[in-house]
């Protein structure tokens, strides 16, 4: 019987124990949160394959057991990576026992295909965002010029090609600090030489804009509108963790556009943040395949967690809209 | 006239004065993060909203902010600065006081340097 869900997380994740709680209680399914870090040497993984004996794989947690079977999906919510016992010292040992841990780890992953949420195929790509801008806008989504480069001549054109307003963000994430979108000035030019220590994305910056922040479950559409209420957040929403948050309703052609950049992009779940310009226009800025939710869920009245819930407990893509 | 190599070239879009610095552009750039101010009491409002929810899904955790989209860490580092009537956010980032990370609070520094070499499973991965 496929009742277990799987959430790749730590245990202390509050976004893991919402969905978890929703699972259990409400779908009466069996959620298990596991912790990427306590593998190789807290938790066993086995994983058999052969020409006369189905594939299948076997977790044993304590005395427990979890088998193929069981399994109606899985949520790639936060891996960690594998803690190597303290006691292999050697570095390139150490290296040597990480990087067999993640093959079979993300082997068995990448196996369980759409049962996953993401499908970490799908995941390892699309969090790329130059794939993102490029799809979005093959989708028919506005996007802004946006120059990714590690190249100090071309930011400085690219400055003067967009009457000197221009934005920069990073490509991926930093856990050591908050690195939030911000103003390039003429003042920073003289930094721009580091960019060959790091690319970064440039673009035009989108000015009198509403932030937009849809996350989409299979092809439920949830969006909230959130409003800066302290001076200086206004490029970053992010810097104002007292926003208000409101639920959006997304015109059906912006929806359409949506739903189909998750579908080229291969994904079940995303974060997308848009900007609702003063003249109507939504423009793209990124997918965050990982978003968070439950600031949309808890402020601004979204059943984002019940959602991805049944999403993973019915182990595929659902067919209803929004 | 022979061709420099490619390893005797001098490559002067690399230049050595950067050299001296060891930040990448984006992290080198100040920040302004430390200006928006949120009043203690909004964080409190939204705290105990956030502790409201978290109870009706069976989850005693104590809570962190979610507003905005900063990681669990990063909430919960902001909501222990708010001892003051106000709360300057992103304050560890301009400080450059580092934020515990998820993943090396209980590590030795071996693993935390192991932790660096997994590019595909980190704690941080679109953590927004």
């Amino acid at each position: 019987m496929k009742d277990t869900v799987l959430i790749i997380s730590r245990e202390d994740d509050l976004h893991a124990k919402v969905v978890a709680n929703e699972i259990q209680t409400v779908l009466g399914a069996r959620p298990i949160i596991l912790d990427s870090a306590q593998y190789p040497n807290q938790w066993f993984l086995s994983l058999a394959a052969g020409n006369d004996v189905p594939s299948d794989f076997q977790i044993h947690l304590g005395s427990e057991t979890v088998t193929e079977a069981q399994i109606a999906g899985v949520w790639w919510r936060r891996p960690r990576t594998h803690r190597i016992p303290r006691l292999i010292t050697d570095q390139p040992v150490r290296s040597f026992c990480f990087r067999e841990a993640q093959a079979a780890f993300e082997g068995w992953i990448y196996g369980l295909a759409d049962a996953v949420i993401n499908p970490l195929s799908a995941e390892n790509a699309a969090c790329r965002k130059p794939l993102q801008l490029k799809q979005a806008a093959a989708v028919g989504l506005n996007i802004p010029r946006t120059l990714i480069t590690n190249s100090e001549a071309d930011v400085r054109r690219f400055y003067l090609e967009n009457r000197e307003r221009v934005v920069f963000k990073i490509l991926t994430s930093v856990n050591w600090q908050f690195a939030e979108t911000r103003h390039l000035r003429e003042e920073d030019f003289a930094r721009l030489g580091l960019l060959v220590y790091a690319p970064v994305i440039f673009q035009e910056e989108i000015v009198d804009k509403t932030d937009i922040r849809v996350t989409v479950v299979d092809q439920q559409v949830f969006a909230v509108s959130i409003h800066p209420r302290h001076a200086g957040a206004e490029l970053d929403w992010r810097l104002d963790v007292g926003a208000e948050i409101r639920p959006h309703v997304l015109p059906a052609a912006v929806m359409d556009k949506i739903l189909r950049l998750q579908q080229v992009l291969g994904l079940r779940y995303s974060a997308i943040d848009l900007a609702l310009t003063a003249n109507g226009e939504y423009v793209f800025f990124e997918a965050n395949t990982g978003g968070q939710f439950l600031f949309a869920e808890i402020h601004g009245g979204q059943q984002i967690a019940s959602a991805l819930a049944r999403a993973l407990v019915s182990g595929r893509p659902t067919t209803s809209g929004h | 006239m022979t061709e420099p190599t490619p390893t005797s070239a001098p490559d002067s879009s690399f230049p050595d004065a950067q050299a001296a610095n060891t930040l990448p552009f984006a992290l080198a750039v100040p920040s302004d993060a430390a200006n928006v101010v949120v009043p203690h009491e909004e964080l409190e409002d939204q705290l105990e909203r956030e502790t409201a929810f978290l109870k009706t899904r069976g989850v005693e955790q104590t809570p962190a902010l979610f507003a905005g989209t900063f990681s669990q860490t990063q909430s919960t580092v902001l909501s222990n600065l708010a001892t003051t009537d106000s709360t300057p956010v992103g304050t560890q980032t301009i400080s450059g006081n580092p934020v515990v990370s998820d993943d090396t609070t209980a590590d030795t520094q071996a693993d935390s340097q192991l932790d660096q070499m997994g590019d595909s499973v980190t704690d941080t991965i679109n953590d927004d």
